[in-house]
């Protein structure tokens, strides 16, 4: 399923003119410099790359070059073919303190490997970097003119590749052909491949999959053994064969993921927590992709556009450019996301796929996969943002919660690098509450547990934090209807609104909305600057069990609403929302679920209490 | 083939575990056919005979979820075992806190499947003393009873299976799944013709209505 679906969106890929990806055998890498040789194997000259970064905004000093694909190195000494180090290529390291023989044994490798490979490439090029090599003489290598010249910046590390006459040697069709030979004759296991069912030459190691969050910089395998365990059959120390994949196969999934992972992709993926979330549809149309992008991402896209320099930097199709704009817009000024125009020429019915993964060191787990038409994942994750939607406190608010601020609020104020630290406190909620987003499940528990822990330990704190806001409410809000939305009839169902229900009489809600007519007539009387108000020290009790905190409570609020200059009125609504609770004791505590309540019923009352500036506004338009 | 069988098998959670994804585990879509042919073998098995599945019946929406785990990253050593075997003294043990790794695992959840099956002579075991009806009304009163040689389980041994006899083909619960979804190159089994090279046999699962029509040996054996 995952590879099949995979190496399908490869084929899509190279069918595409707008990308550009490796063929099998090849892959794209970063190369620093090219040496340049004469026809007689002579050094010329060596080539410092540089590239702008995709965006436009830095100069870098490499380039990304289609070249043969390159070996996983680990410890032991693997050249590549014609594209590699400095050590490999020239013999040249910086680390020759520890291992006299560090570089020359690795250039002895490489000298090896590729006059092998080129020895049967019949071209000018292929003859004259095998003269190269044959003539080259590492020990003296810092004398050689040309590379003095370059020696800090080639020991500083980054690839090289080798110009005859300015061309590249790996783009010459000969030595092409000789290594795509050369890698087709190794490895020649043939098995039944479980992606095509064709019986092939099966790949033995799967290529490594590059910029997945946590992962080694190097790359990490989504398939690999690496212990006796998972090894079947005898098929010791096989790696591949232990599931057959054929190379073809193998190779092409790893371009796809690689491509969707790279700057190239006019799609980024999605990061919430420790899981990586990329997306592909089974078209060659990238708006799909887009446009799901921004369905989850709608802040991220508002700031994206809000940006004049990036503006337009993105490599979307130019002509969809300004429609996804539009969207954009709408989304900033508070409106609807415009579904119907987001998914303007966009057919539902098209298959649309959606990876998590999360990396394990040198390996990628699943997080989930899921794949249905694109329509039905629109309307999934608008059901999202339906069911989040609550009354905002300030009309800047945005709309749509993206996923992500709803993971950042659930992480302690006091960590300081957050992104590290939500990757850690969410190793599996990220993915799980993505699941629940895009199948239209209940989020998850864990969740809604560690949101009410926050509400339970953070206190006000202008810069850092809020105890109770909107983003928090919202969820809350939303977590209840969707544990309930299955089961026909919601006990909470009343609560669960846009704003205010004054006519709910249920213990938890009237409780939440006498705590903020409480705290709104203690800063009435006593001000503003106290330092701690009865919402920092009584909260957390008063949510969890009502019984124990609330005569306190009203004792205290007789002398706010005596000292306070209208506080007859306070007096007043004390009095009705205690009348709501039918002269029952106050319950010594409250459920999970009925805390939830608690706390929306105290934001929906304070939020009555202010005027709707934001409403105003918006109807004066 | 008039000695078919049909049961119900039913668990909280499954895992069939795909071969390219069996370290960081992914499961099939549903259960292959050799997880099947465990779960009947773990209720009665001859050398006799040979169990072959028919058809899949999938009763529920197919629903993943993930879960954390702790596995061991050893297998015991044969060559050990032969050495002990022989007088040498040495451990027959995997010890759980040394190579304990903690894994992800993506698996089913609440899943409920219908297995047709029937069984096929084995003609070198096949003893003078065998009969197919007999064969077959041990197999029936053995499901009836509950009756298992150790319990079934759903892909691995943490989820088992609760498996019951169908007595009438008639009775098969309806699907509510509807149309053709193609589920990819499932595992189908190991081919253990050739015992010094074991080889996986896949097949291409399409579920038309939530059923998947499986395929003789013959037809994917190539």
């Amino acid at each position: 399923m995952i590879l099949q679906a995979l190496y399908n969106y490869y084929q899509i890929l190279r069918e595409d003119p707008d990308v550009e990806i490796a063929e099998p055998g090849y892959s794209a890498a970063n190369v620093s410099f090219a040496l340049n040789l004469s026809p007689e194997g002579e050094l010329l000259d060596v080539i410092p790359f540089t590239s702008k970064s995709p965006d436009g905004k830095k100069e870098r000093n490499f380039r990304r070059m289609i070249v043969p694909e390159q070996a996983k190195k680990a410890s032991g000494i693997v050249s590549n073919f014609l594209c590699d180090t400095a050590a490999y290529v020239l013999g040249l390291s910086g680390k020759e303190a520890k291992d006299p023989k560090y570089a020359e044994k690795r250039f002895d490798a490489f000298r090896q490997y590729n006059t092998e490979i080129l020895s049967k490439a019949d071209s000018p090029a292929a003859r004259a970097v095998i003269a190269f090599l044959k003539k080259y003489n590492p020990q003296k290598a810092k004398e050689h003119p040309v590379i003095a010249r370059h020696l800090e910046d080639l020991l500083e590390g980054g690839s090289l590749i080798f110009q005859v006459q300015g061309r590249n040697v790996t783009d010459d069709p000969k030595v092409k052909r000789a290594w795509e030979e050369y890698k087709l004759g190794q490895e020649a296991v043939e098995m039944q491949c479980l992606v095509t069912g064709e019986i092939e030459p099966i790949a033995r190691l799967h290529p490594s999959i590059k910029r997945v969050r946590g992962a080694q910089p190097t790359g990490a395998s989504l398939v690999s053994f690496n212990e006796r365990a998972y090894e079947s059959y005898n098929r010791m120390k096989g790696q591949g064969l232990n599931s057959p994949v054929s190379q073809r196969v193998a190779s092409g999934y790893g371009v796809a993921l690689n491509y969707m992972l790279s700057e190239q992709s006019p799609n980024r993926p999605i990061f919430l927590g420790d899981t990586t979330v990329v997306y592909w549809a089974d078209t060659a149309d990238k708006r799909y992709a887009s446009a799901f992008y921004i369905f989850l991402n709608p802040e991220f896209q508002q700031e994206e556009e809000d940006g004049e320099e990036t503006k337009g930097k993105r490599k979307r199709a130019k002509e969809k450019e300004k429609q996804m704009g539009e969207v954009a817009e709408s989304v900033r000024q508070g409106k609807a996301i415009d579904l119907a125009k987001l998914q303007e020429g966009l057919d539902d019915s098209t298959r649309f796929y959606v990876l998590g993964l999360a990396s394990n060191v040198s390996r990628l787990a699943v997080r989930f996969f899921l794949t249905e038409p694109f329509g039905v994942f629109a309307k999934r994750i608008m059901q999202h943002y339906d069911d989040l939607q609550i009354e905002k406190e300030y009309a800047n608010q945005p709309t749509y919660i993206s996923p992500y601020r709803i993971l950042v609020e659930c992480v302690s104020p006091k960590v300081t690098r957050r992104d590290d630290e939500v990757k850690q406190s969410w190793s599996l909620l990220g993915g799980a509450f993505m699941r629940a987003i895009l199948t239209g499940a209940p989020y998850p528990e864990g969740l809604y547990a560690a949101m009410l822990n926050r509400i339970r330990h953070d206190c006000d704190d202008e810069k850092r934090s809020v105890k109770i806001n909107y983003i928090r409410a919202a969820y809350i809000k939303a977590h209840l209807i969707r544990k309930y939305r299955r089961q026909g009839q919601n006990p909470y169902q009343e609560a669960l609104q846009m704003s205010l229900n004054e006519s709910y009489s249920h213990p938890a809600y009237v409780l939440g909305r006498l705590f903020a007519v409480l705290e709104k007539a203690q800063s009435k009387a006593i001000g503003q600057n106290i330092n701690a108000t009865i919402k920092d020290r009584y909260f957390t009790s008063a949510c969890a069990s009502p019984a124990s905190v609330f005569p306190t409570l009203l004792r205290l609020a007789h002398h706010w609403t005596t000292k306070a200059e209208y506080g007859g009125v306070s007096d007043r609504k004390i009095q009705d929302l205690l009348d709501m609770l039918d002269a029952k004791p106050f319950p010594s505590r409250l459920s999970l679920d009925e805390q939830g309540v608690f706390v929306l019923g105290y934001y929906h009352q304070r939020a009555a209490f202010y005027p709707k500036k934001g409403n105003g506004e918006e109807t004066a338009e | 083939m008039g000695y078919g069988i049909t049961i119900r098998v039913q668990g909280r959670y499954a895992l069939f575990t795909r071969p390219e994804m069996k370290v960081e585990r992914v499961s099939h879509d549903v259960i292959t056919p050799s997880a099947a042919r465990g779960i009947i073998e773990a209720v009665y098995w001859k050398p006799a005979i040979r169990w072959v599945i028919d058809k899949i019946h999938v009763l529920r929406e197919i629903e993943f979820t993930n879960i954390r785990r702790n596995e061991v990253s050893d297998k015991v050593s044969v060559d050990n075992a032969l050495q002990v075997m022989k007088g040498a003294n040495k451990p027959l043990y995997i010890a759980t806190t040394e190579s304990r790794q903690q894994r992800a695992a993506m698996v089913l959840k609440d899943v409920d499947y219908v297995i047709e099956a029937h069984f096929e002579k084995v003609e070198k075991e096949w003893g003078e003393r065998d009969t197919e009806e007999g064969h077959y009304n041990i197999v029936l009163r053995r499901l009836r009873n509950g009756q298992h040689f150790h319990q079934p389980c759903l892909g691995t041994r943490e989820f088992p299976a609760k498996v019951t006899l169908i007595e009438d083909k008639g009775a098969i619960p309806k699907s509510p799944l509807t149309g053709k979804r193609d589920l990819g190159y499932m595992l189908y089994d190991l081919d253990f013709s050739n015992p010094r090279d074991i080889q996986p046999m896949f097949f291409r699962a399409i579920m038309e209505d939530g059923m998947i029509v499986v395929p003789k040996p013959e037809e994917v054996r190539r």
